[in-house]
């Protein structure tokens, strides 16, 4: 096996199809499949050093992503390749290291005994104590796994998948139950790992914290790859750039429009009214993604000109958050408790 | 084919995976049955003031340790039904299935070294009881069985054992769920423990022969070719034949009797390996 130098692909994902086979036994035909969700065409490369965020709404297909990176389904068409050996060999298995989603450690096994047995696997068997160390589990080393709580458990999950140190990290959620110290520590570790040259593809909802380490991002919707690059890449795409939020008091809708339509490089999108029309916000974008020296003050200008009384003005960055709701088109969900009559 | 870092790695693979199920709770429950069912057994049948039913007269030592086996067959067979249920589902069901495919080694070598460990946890203690029973033989009635026929009653306690690992290990690969696994394994385990004889009467009526009186020779020759398609009734034929008393012995040529040892060894494993590569965390 060799380590992939820094900036070389360690991973090369072409035209990737792959569809679940779910179980729909008939009395007829007890064995009868049907095809379900999966992949559809997704193509994409990882070099080494890289952080990929993998983000999509549920049931985009990120893990069954990674877990075709890892080995455990086999594609039904496409390629994927790890540092030149195919995915289903067991030779590719020996650069990766997954984490799967919420991993239920249980029973009266302790976390070195779980990660002893790994490191047979591995045949490393002398780097648990390190690894233990690495994660923070050294003192509950040797308590039942029953103990642990979710984080611990997390931890012991990415433990195991550090096992090794292979060249590709799979880390699938890898935020779920960890408080901030140790997410903090993750995205530091993840950073560090970056730096000796180790790829990592993260996937996780908590977009906010992603968003802080990783230097690109993958975005699937509905088992396809809508859109892959760095944010700011990404940003200029959409035209997402900054949004300006201005809010006042008092003024009509008429002349906040108006104002609006004599600027020929501003976008609305939202104009909201509360408090018995006292209150507004207007959410304003740049036609061209980027807001230009003066033209914010331009905006105040107009509004007030048209006898509007703007009090604040903020210009907002875009966020992955905006990102997948941009190009995933996923509305809020609204999530009500129906009232007893 | 493997090499030794290979085979070393399996075995201790299969070692911790024995050590996993040995000192667990269920363990702590089949041990104390395993004793006394089979050590009992071997106490009584042995005495020599016991009145046998079904007039059956022990004459050797080895005819003691043919009577035990009906008690290796109901307790090591479920214990390892009840041990080996779970050992794939549980897995996949906390999700370490996951990572443990996902490590850089053959899925088949991770099937056999559960096979293994699963297998070892019941027959290790089932191998060191049937010492003791040997013993306990030959303080009853100061005959030792031979070598050979110690040596088979071993190899063949050893491989129903096996047999019966094979076949919950494939019923956990195949069960999305542990409660499906137990329900197939158990299943699996009263159809041939206690079942079968329904099976055979339903297949001898079938085929035409006379099943109304089970003690003629027409249907103790169907019922001993009948019993090749079951674990139980190749165990009891492998042991039979080392029976001298043709009283409790079967007319049935011994090759018959060593194909199906040898498929019944090949077969569920074969299935067991192909599934378990196949097998979707």
């Amino acid at each position: 096996m060799h380590a992939a130098t820094m900036g070389e692909d360690i991973l090369v994902i072409s035209n990737l199809n792959y569809r679940h086979k779910i179980r729909k036994p008939q009395w007829n035909n007890p064995w009868k499949n049907t095809i379900g969700h999966g992949l559809t065409n997704v193509s994409f490369n990882v070099k080494s050093g890289q952080i990929i965020g993998l983000v999509g709404p549920n049931g985009a297909g990120k893990t069954t992503l990674l877990e075709i990176i890892a080995g455990l389904h086999v594609p039904e068409e496409g390629r994927v390749t790890i540092s030149g050996n195919d995915s289903t060999t067991v030779m590719s298995r020996g650069f990766v290291g997954f984490m799967p989603e919420n991993v239920n450690w249980n029973g009266k096994s302790t976390p070195r005994k779980c990660l002893q047995r790994l490191s047979v696997m591995r045949g490393c068997e002398d780097t648990v104590d390190e690894l233990l160390k690495s994660v923070g589990l050294v003192e509950r080393a040797d308590n039942s796994l029953d103990t642990l709580s979710l984080g611990m458990k997390q931890r012991l999950s990415l433990a195991a998948s550090l096992m090794g140190m292979p060249e590709l990290l799979l880390l699938d959620e890898p935020l779920n139950g960890l408080d901030p110290v140790a997410q903090e520590a993750l995205k530091n570790l993840l950073l560090n790992l970056s730096k000796t040259g180790k790829s990592v593809i993260i996937s996780s909802h908590f977009l906010s914290e992603l968003e802080r380490f990783v230097d690109h991002i993958i975005v699937l919707n509905k088992g396809s790859l809508v859109i892959e690059g760095t944010i700011k890449d990404i940003e200029n795409e959409l035209n997402l750039g900054g949004k300006l939020v201005i809010e006042g008091i008092k003024s009509k809708e008429i002349e906040i429009e108006k104002s609006i339509s004599e600027l020929d490089f501003v976008r609305e999108i939202e104009y909201n009214v509360e408090n018995n029309d006292n209150e507004w916000q207007l959410n304003l974008r740049h036609l061209k993604g980027k807001w230009g020296i003066g033209q914010r003050e331009k905006i105040v200008e107009k509004l007030v000109s048209n006898n509007c009384t703007p009090n604040t003005i903020q210009l907002l960055n875009s966020n992955l958050s905006q990102i997948l709701t941009s190009v995933t088109n996923v509305k809020k969900i609204d999530m009500k408790i129906q009232e007893e009559e | 084919m493997i090499t030794i870092l290979e085979l070393k790695r399996i075995v201790r693979l299969a070692f911790s995976e024995f050590k996993t199920h040995f000192f667990s709770l269920r363990m702590c429950v089949l041990f104390p049955l395993l004793l006394l069912f089979i050590l009992g057994a071997a106490w009584g049948f042995s005495d020599p003031d016991a009145k046998l039913p079904a007039n059956i007269i022990v004459n050797s030592s080895f005819d003691v340790l043919f009577l035990t086996s009906l008690f290796i067959l109901f307790t090591a067979t479920l214990g390892v039904v009840l041990i080996g249920f779970d050992s794939i589902s549980h897995k996949r069901i906390s999700g370490t299935l996951a990572i443990e495919l996902s490590q850089p080694i053959p899925r088949w070598h991770l099937a056999i070294s559960n096979l293994i460990g699963v297998w070892a946890t019941v027959a290790i203690p089932t191998i060191l009881i049937t010492i003791f029973a040997t013993f306990t033989i030959n303080y009853q009635m100061n005959d030792l069985p031979t070598i050979s026929e110690f040596l088979m009653y071993i190899f063949a306690s050893c491989m129903v054992i096996y047999w019966y690992t094979s076949l919950q290990l494939l019923a956990s690969c195949l069960a999305k769920d542990m409660g499906s696994a137990v329900t197939l394994g158990v299943g699996t385990w009263l159809l041939f423990t206690m079942v079968w004889l329904l099976v055979t009467i339903i297949l001898a009526s079938l085929f035409g022969v006379d099943a109304t009186n089970m003690s003629n020779v027409e249907f103790e020759k169907f019922g001993a070719k009948v019993d090749l398609f079951s674990p139980n009734g190749v165990y009891q034929l492998l042991l039979e034949m080392m029976l001298e008393s043709e009283d409790l012995s079967r007319p049935i040529g011994k090759i018959w009797v060593w194909t199906a040892t040898f498929a019944w060894s090949l077969v569920p494993t074969s299935l067991f390996i192909w599934k378990y590569n196949l097998m979707k965390a």
